[in-house]
């Protein structure tokens, strides 16, 4: 394998995502581990180091005495390339062994258009990607994380799946896998099926959530592997809540992530002390969905910016409101002056704001630009959705008359003030309110975007716009169900890969597939009917769907 | 306040590593060794390194180096030591003198 690699790495882009050994990466003794666990992130290393899920399962898992978890990610296609023309399998960043010869591998399910990478780690691992085609000799293959919450689209490639936060039963499934080590793969999965919150496709039962009860007590990774080279959040992280309170009727994570559960302000600085000290990391992040709603959220944030101000060690806050509060205690704790903020309205006009259950008035948001503003901030970016329940064109008017006025208002602080307007297309989401809701087109979304485009030209405005034929796809795996399997493996035959990445996204493959597999894609965004049997009502988040119906009234 | 000049090793576990990503090594290495090292001034501080010439990709050697500067006074001595033991395998500390 050494020489194989030595071989190879010099013909590749970024060779260090291939070679492990980082800062506090474990490396276990393979024959004396009696559970031989991959956590596979299905896109590339900078993405899947970035992970907190991951990081969580990895520490968790290699303090049991006698489990071992590696890891491994999606190479990148010239890796691909060479991996095949020099007959090495996918292996894991630690032992360099074959994903194959692993007895569970792990995918985080972030996002819906990583489903072709994960077929494609399966086949160059050395596993046949198809459960069926699988035999005892070959490794479990279990996903958690975000897209569980519809998890037919993948049900014929996974041989169970983890509702909710695995780190809740994780020790749970490393006991019973230990355990059966030498028992079929029939006889494992019918003993994880026992558990609460395992999906085991083929057994048909609702299957109820599990989270953990104490963000206190459960274990969290403050000796994070430390890439060599720079992930996509290149800090800290200590996670001070979980949950949010607002329950905007789009937010997928919103309604799945409950109940609220804060971490107490003595736990969080003291990951936050040991966190700094084994990373050496020059950036702190405290994060959530909301941190605005940490309830001590002031103390805590000057409690760190004061201890960390003369270690030159800058505190950063993301996903707060912005308000006047907000960007006094960002000023205040930063150690480097932040010059732009973030605002999402997610709609034009108040109307629409009050039907997707977004709790933020116009006042709010003037008062929130202005306080950036009379605080020598430069930039905003704001973000907006287009195609949401109940949207009318004066809604896209709205988006441009709010963006101008926006714009005014920061031209009468500085004449340097400029915005950025970001639109995405809204994605009707399980397990939402509006998981009953049709998804604008491709055309429609088009013109929409074209439509504000048109209207927001001048200096300090820029528009950028999510791609969408990306916005479809996902839009197809989010509420699609198990007829999609062959479309995910006719699309990766075609040569589908990181569709994550536009530079990388094929979409008239992804036609090709849809028409050979003799699936209208279309079907999958349209509204429906609210007594129509959806395919992931055997899940349940915690929120019973009557809750959703009746948040579901646009009115 | 006093500069040490190290001379250090990139060996075959850390040649696949770029230049910049070495030198992001180098700088959480001496946060967590707690080492007096100085900070320029400024908005946005870093610290007071110069690095030696940057080595090709794949390549090993003994003989690269940097040149850090400390406020106080720090012995070189020390500085090897502290730094030694938070530096990854690949990377080797081979003299620490006064400049």
């Amino acid at each position: 394998m050494k020489d194989s690699l030595e071989k190879i790495l010099p013909e590749v882009r970024k060779p260090a995502r291939y070679i492990g050994n980082e800062l506090n990466s474990s490396h276990k003794d393979w024959d004396k581990a009696k559970l031989h666990v991959a956590l596979a992130y299905p896109d590339t290393y900078e993405i899947g180091m970035s992970n907190l899920g991951i990081q969580i399962l990895y520490y968790i898992l290699n303090q049991i005495d006698d489990v071992l978890a590696e890891r491994s990610a999606a190479p990148w296609p010239d890796m691909e390339e060479q991996l095949k023309a020099n007959n090495i399998p996918l292996f894991s960043l630690e032992s360099e062994k074959p994903l194959k010869d692993f007895d569970l591998i792990g995918f985080g399910l972030g996002h819906e258009l990583t489903y072709t990478n994960i077929y494609n780690m399966l086949k160059l691992g050395g596993i046949p990607p198809w459960k069926k085609d699988r035999k005892d000799s070959d490794p479990l293959v279990m996903g958690g994380g975000p897209c569980v919450f519809n998890p037919e689209p993948l049900a014929d490639f996974f041989d169970f799946f983890v509702i909710g936060e695995a780190e809740e039963l994780i020790e749970e499934i490393a006991d019973i896998l230990k355990n059966t080590n030498r028992e079929s793969r029939i006889a494992k999965l019918e003993a994880l099926a026992k558990l609460g919150g395992i999906y085991v496709p083929g057994h048909s039962n609702i299957v109820t959530k599990r989270h953990i009860k104490n963000l206190d007590t459960t274990p969290y990774p403050t000796r994070p592997i430390i890439p060599y080279i720079e992930a996509i959040h290149d800090r800290a992280v200590v996670e001070i809540m979980r949950g949010c309170k607002w329950g905007c009727k789009f937010c997928q994570a919103g309604w799945t992530y409950r109940p609220v559960r804060e971490k107490s302000m003595e736990k969080v600085i003291e990951q936050a002390d040991e966190i700094m000290k084994n990373t050496g990391y020059d950036e702190l992040s405290l994060v959530s969905l909301s941190s605005s709603d940490y309830s001590k959220i002031d103390e805590l944030a000057k409690t760190l910016a004061q201890k960390y101000a003369p270690k030159r060690i800058n505190i950063s806050l993301p996903s707060m409101r912005t308000n006047t509060f907000s960007v006094k205690l960002a000023k205040e704790i930063a150690r480097v002056r932040p010059s732009g903020i973030t605002i999402a309205p997610e709609a034009g006009t108040q109307r629409l704001r009050d039907v997707i259950g977004k709790k933020m008035t116009e006042q709010d948001i003037l008062e929130g630009v202005k306080a950036a503003f009379s605080n020598s901030i430069e930039s905003i970016k704001l973000y907006f959705m287009l195609g949401l329940p109940g949207e009318t064109p004066e809604d896209l008017v709205g988006i441009c008359e709010l963006s101008r006025k926006i714009l005014a208002l920061g031209k009468t602080y500085t004449t340097r003030a400029r915005i950025t307007v970001n639109l995405a297309t809204f994605i009707p989401k399980s397990h939402t309110p509006f998981q009953w809701e049709k998804q604008i087109s491709i055309d429609e979304t088009l013109e929409k975007q074209k439509f504000i485009k048109n209207n927001l030209k001048g200096k300090g405005i820029s528009v950028r716009w999510h791609e969408a034929s990306a916005s479809f796809l996902e839009g197809v795996f989010a509420r699609g169900d198990e007829k999609l399997s062959k479309v995910i493996e006719k699309a990766w035959e075609l040569g589908a890969r990181l569709d994550a990445w536009s530079e990388h996204l094929k979409f008239d493959i992804w036609q090709k597939a849809f028409a050979e597999c003799g699936i209208d894609p279309n079907v999958y965004l349209r509204e429906r009917p609210k007594d129509e049997p959806l395919p992931w009502d055997f899940i349940d988040p915690g929120v019973p769907k009557e809750i959703l119906l009746r948040e579901s009234r646009k009115d | 306040m006093n500069r040490v000049k190290i001379k250090y090793s990139k060996g075959e576990e850390i040649k696949f590593i770029s230049h910049r990503d070495l030198m992001r090594v180098f700088i959480r290495a001496i946060r967590r060794a707690e080492l007096p090292i100085a900070f320029s001034q400024g908005f946005n501080p870093h610290m007071k390194i110069s690095w030696g010439q940057a080595l090709k990709l794949g390549k090993t050697s003994d003989d690269e180096s940097a040149t850090l500067q400390f406020e106080g006074w720090v012995k070189p001595q020390t500085v090897m030591e502290k730094l030694s033991q938070q530096l990854p395998p690949g990377i080797e500390i081979l003299a620490a003198d006064l400049v």
